[in-house]
């Protein structure tokens, strides 16, 4: 009877056992991946860069106008074509005129300041008689608008203030007094009291400044001390306390005020108009109609009559592929203008070294500077490496790894399966990745696929 | 006699034809096809492999067959006289149904120098013992190979003690004889063909014992197991045929000898 | 004073089995732990030098089980490999053993002694002896790295012919004389009587052969090199030493034998009995 049962149970378990042959089997192929394999290729690897940039003059001049000036009409636009002498922009004449006068009113008063001969030296003077308390600068200080040269006796200066108020009340009585009689001479009288207390109080005016400071005498103007002629105790006097020589570069010295009016003079002989210096293109434009100009460069122009470069950006993986001297076409303008057979001129690497400048002469006579195009070389491999197509090229960065197809027989027969390998590549172009020192040779092949594989997994190829 | 045909004609084939080309072969070179005449003997006794592999074969079937032997015959001596000797049998059995390559893993448990085993010896006191790479894995080898060829053993024993009949043991009893006496004087010798049977048997068995020691150590394993299986085996795997052949037949002579002395004996023994 | 003996006797016999089937029952219950028990059984824990595997799992899983059964392909056709030969051998070997031991046993020829003894001494070579020749001839057929090579040699082997000639011998002769006046030819007596009445030699042979081929291990070794083509004995040493699939795998390959035993205990121990009896 067991035995009967046993045989029944013998045969019930070949029976699951063919099952689960089947079903193992399921598994197993679900769990494989299916994918496709290639032959390595040994050889060297081209690439077509292609990057855009733009035409560049290399000389560019530029139109600056004096600030103050209002723009009555823009001639001559950005982009548009002019030649020596042509009309740019045109100023407002009466503004110009204005300025013009308003300069050279200017112009005088400095030299009556006391502009000593316009060399740049500005004396300061201060209240005669007055006591120095301290003297802050000396001969060859810098100082600037606003520094402190010298103080003054505040307390000697309080006490002058108010002598002078007391003369000055008294002289206003006195000119009250005088009001009541008008008679001519009583007149008269009036308008010497008048004067009288107009001059005390500009005086007093004057010091009350000084005193308001503090006592202390800052400079006006900014420049070198030359020359200081009082010290601590002194009673100033007549002449200047401290001379102050300024730089060559303020503006608001005589000479530049000169240059700057005699250019306006030459605008209103002009018309007011503003011509161009170079031939060539109007790259930038500043100024629209209606503003007032507020001094550097209005217009910039690229002068046609020098040659021309094409600046392009690159990458540096691509960068790396080309050199000076290598030949590249440049096509504008969608391919209407080609130029071929132009050479790498230069080659600059940006600061972090991540990307090339490069630099072709350009010579044509329709391309504008500021036009945009493609920049197209041809880069070879220098190398011969084992290339393979880029789906087979997995991770990023420095890890970067294949998978080879290694063919074994297994006990279900012939099984493929994946290694995977480390690589190193050197470059790409669209369809296939150059590897570096793999070992590989062309009986190898490397699996293509997008799925994720493990090492040593078992896989299926369809067969190509 | 026709029955007997297709039987003889492969046995031919396969079994003495071959073995004939063996004979042959074994006096000339592989490689070339020379007449060496002795050389290959020559080199295979002064080949210290061989050497090695003879002794420890022999050594191994000198232990194994008497151990096996006693220990069996005292196990069914011991359980013949038990109820529940049916259930004792099948589970004796047992290890012989038990496939070797997947017993061999728990071989290794326990015998590797972290095992049980050693684990045992340790909380008896004694040292640690390296049962796979020394000495003791002959031991190992010899006790593992006992295990699974006792129950086996022990059923025939069983076997032919109870076909002798018990009468005479009674009537021994009643005449006054011990239990040794008994035993020594009635079973023992009724017990000679089945020894002779179980000899042969386990004679036979002994040299399977390669398939243990290759699963657990491989083909080269520790010194004091390297049996005349492995050389044989590994000679094949290096296409060494001369001196396979040279060595097959002088393994051939000697178990031919050998038989036929325990042949001789068992007739003389019966006919006496 | 026999009751005491008797229990005690029973008691001495219990742990003997249990020490028999203990390397079984570590096999089974190793096969249900995962791999991190498993390493307890491997590697002793740091500081120790011992490892010992737990008894019982404690995170029984199914894990190994299911990684041999479920995802290894492998594993099937290897065990198919494996039944095949083991099934084809014990066919072959049927049909050419019987009829050798019958005549054996029957036949009154003169060599039939001396042939029975090179018959004998053939089958306790060991396998290494005669492997040369064996390759010889195969290599000579064209039969090596296929299944051929070891189906064919196994199936003559001197083995069955042995075990079931003992049986053969123990059916008197009267019955096969009765039945020869009856009117039965030779294959026919061998068919109806022999057969039946030897049953006990033959389904030993069986499941001894069975057991053995199950097991096989030095001729594959040898003849195969197509892994294809390899059994079950071969294929679990490949696998992982330390994982838990070998176990796993080990005990599925255990339940075929385990069954072929059980079917034909009965049979096989009437064999042996009767193999025991000298003729």
């Amino acid at each position: 009877m067991v035995k009967r049962k046993a045989v029944r149970y013998f045969g019930g378990f070949l029976a699951v056992m063919l099952v689960m042959t089947f079903v193992s089997r399921m598994v197993y192929t679900k769990n494989l991946a299916v994918v496709t394999a290639e032959k390595v290729r040994i050889g060297r690897l081209s690439k077509n860069i292609q990057c855009c940039g733009t035409a560049e003059a290399t000389a560019v001049k530029t139109v600056s106008l004096p600030e103050g000036l209002t723009v009555e009409k823009l001639t001559a636009p950005a982009g548009s074509k002019v030649s020596v002498g042509e009309e740019l922009l045109r100023l407002d004449m009466a503004k110009l005129r204005e300025t013009a006068e308003k300069l050279a009113r200017e112009i005088d008063d400095d030299i009556m300041n006391g502009g000593l001969g316009g060399s740049g030296e500005v004396p300061v003077f201060t209240e005669s008689d007055m006591p120095v308390k301290s003297v802050k600068v000396k001969a060859g200080d810098k100082v600037s608008v606003g520094s402190e040269l010298f103080t003054l006796n505040s307390d000697r200066l309080l006490m002058l203030i108010n002598e002078l108020e007391a003369v000055r009340n008294e002289d206003i009585i006195g000119r009250n007094g005088e009001d009541s009689l008008s008679t001519d001479g009583e007149t008269v009288q009036a308008e010497l009291f008048d004067l009288s207390i107009s001059e005390k109080q500009k005086k007093i005016d004057r010091y009350l400044k000084i005193y308001n400071a503090g006592g202390k005498v800052c400079a006006e103007s900014e420049g070198t001390v030359t020359a200081v002629n009082i010290k601590a105790g002194d009673l100033t006097g007549q002449t200047a306390a401290v001379v102050i020589s300024g730089q060559a570069k303020t503006t608001g010295s005589t000479a530049a005020k000169q240059e700057q009016l005699d250019k306006l003079n030459d605008l209103m002989a002009q018309q007011g108009a503003v011509l161009s210096p170079a031939e060539g293109i109007v790259t930038k434009v500043s100024v629209q109609a209606g503003d007032v100009t507020g001094g550097g460069a209005a217009v910039c122009i690229a002068d046609n009559t020098e040659p021309m470069v094409f600046n392009a950006d690159l990458s540096g993986e691509d960068g790396r592929l080309l050199a000076v001297g290598d030949s590249a076409s440049l096509s504008f303008r969608n391919g209407r203008i080609n130029l071929t057979d132009n050479r790498i001129a230069a080659m600059t690497r940006s600061e972090d070294g991540q990307n090339y400048r490069l630099t072709l002469p350009l010579e044509s006579d329709e391309i504008v500077s500021g036009e945009v195009g493609q920049l197209t070389a041809g880069a070879a491999c220098s190398d011969i490496c084992e290339c393979v197509p880029n789906r087979a090229v997995k991770g990023s960065g420095r890890e970067k790894y294949i998978y080879l197809l290694k063919k074994e027989e297994g006990f279900l027969g012939e099984e493929y399966h994946a290694e995977r390998i480390d690589v190193e590549t050197v470059m790409s172009n669209e369809n296939s990745t150059a590897l570096k020192n793999t070992g590989l040779t062309e009986e190898d092949m490397v699996i293509c696929t997008d799925k994720e594989l493990k090492d040593g997994q078992t896989v299926r190829v369809s067969k190509v | 006699m026709s029955f007997l045909l297709p039987s003889l004609l492969g046995t031919g084939i396969f079994s003495v034809l071959p073995f004939a080309d063996s004979l042959r072969r074994s006096f000339f070179r592989t490689v070339s096809g020379d007449f060496c005449g002795t050389e290959n003997y020559r080199a295979v006794f002064s080949n210290e492999a061989f050497l090695l592999a003879v002794k420890n074969t022999a050594l191994f079937t000198a232990v194994f067959l008497p151990v096996l032997i006693t220990l069996s015959f005292l196990t069914a001596y011991f359980i013949s006289g038990l109820k529940f000797m049916r259930v004792i049998r099948s589970v004796l059995l047992f290890p012989l149904a038990v496939p070797t390559a997947a017993l061999v893993l728990v071989w290794k448990l326990l015998f590797q120098p972290a095992g049980m085993v050693n684990g045992v010896l340790t909380v008896c006191g004694a040292d640690t013992v390296s049962f796979l790479d020394s000495g003791a894995a002959f031991g190992v080898l010899v006790g593992s190979y006992i295990w699974k060829n006792l129950g086996y053993t022990v059923l025939l024993w069983l076997t032919g003690i109870s076909g002798i009949s018990s009468s005479l043991s009674e009537a021994a009893k009643v005449d006054g004889a011990g239990r040794l006496q008994i035993m020594r004087h009635i079973i023992l010798p009724n017990l000679k063909p089945t020894m002779y049977t179980i000899t042969v048997i386990s004679f036979l068995n002994s040299f399977k014992v390669f398939r243990e020691a290759y699963l657990v150590a491989g083909a080269y394993p520790h010194r004091s197991i390297y049996l005349m299986q492995h050389l044989f085996n590994n000679w094949f795997s290096n296409f060494e045929l001369d001196k396979m052949s040279a060595a097959t037949v002088a393994v051939f002579g000697v178990i031919l000898a050998a038989v036929s002395l325990l042949q001789r004996a068992w007739d003389k023994e019966a006919r006496a | 004073m026999k009751k005491l003996r008797q229990i005690s006797g029973h008691g001495a016999a219990a742990l003997l089995c249990l020490i028999i089937c203990s390397p079984v029952l570590m096999l089974v219950n190793l096969s249900f732990q995962d791999s991190l028990e498993l390493s307890k059984a491997f590697v002793p824990p740091t500081g120790q030098d011992l490892a010992m595997p737990d008894m019982l799992p404690l995170f029984p899983t199914l894990d190994n089980f299911g990684e041999i059964l479920l995802e290894s392909p492998q594993f099937y056709k290897v065990f198919w490999n494996s039944l095949g030969i083991a099934a084809a051998v014990t066919a072959g070997q049927l049909i050419i053993a019987v009829p050798a031991a019958w005549g054996f046993s029957r036949t009154k020829l003169r060599f039939r002694r001396q042939l029975f003894d090179l018959y004998v001494l053939l089958m306790l070579m060991p396998f290494q002896v005669t492997m040369l020749s064996q390759y010889i001839m195969l290599d000579k057929l064209g039969l090596m790295d296929t299944r051929a090579a070891i189906i064919l040699p196994a199936v003559f082997s001197a083995f069955p012919v042995f075990i079931i000639y003992r049986s053969f011998c123990s059916i008197p002769e009267e019955v096969l004389e009765s039945a020869r006046i009856d009117g039965a030819g030779e294959w026919q007596i061998l068919l109806r009587i022999g057969i039946p009445m030897g049953s006990a030699g033959i389904m030993a042979a069986v499941v001894l052969g069975f057991l053995d081929l199950w097991n096989m291990v030095e001729q594959p070794l040898a003849f195969i090199r197509d892994r294809k083509l390899y059994p079950l004995s071969l294929y679990l040493p490949m696998l992982d030493r330390t994982g838990g699939s070998i176990l796993a795998a080990s005990a599925v390959t255990l339940i075929p034998a385990a069954f072929v035993f059980v079917i034909g205990q009965d049979k096989l121990e009437a064999g042996i009995i009767a193999s025991a009896v000298k003729e």
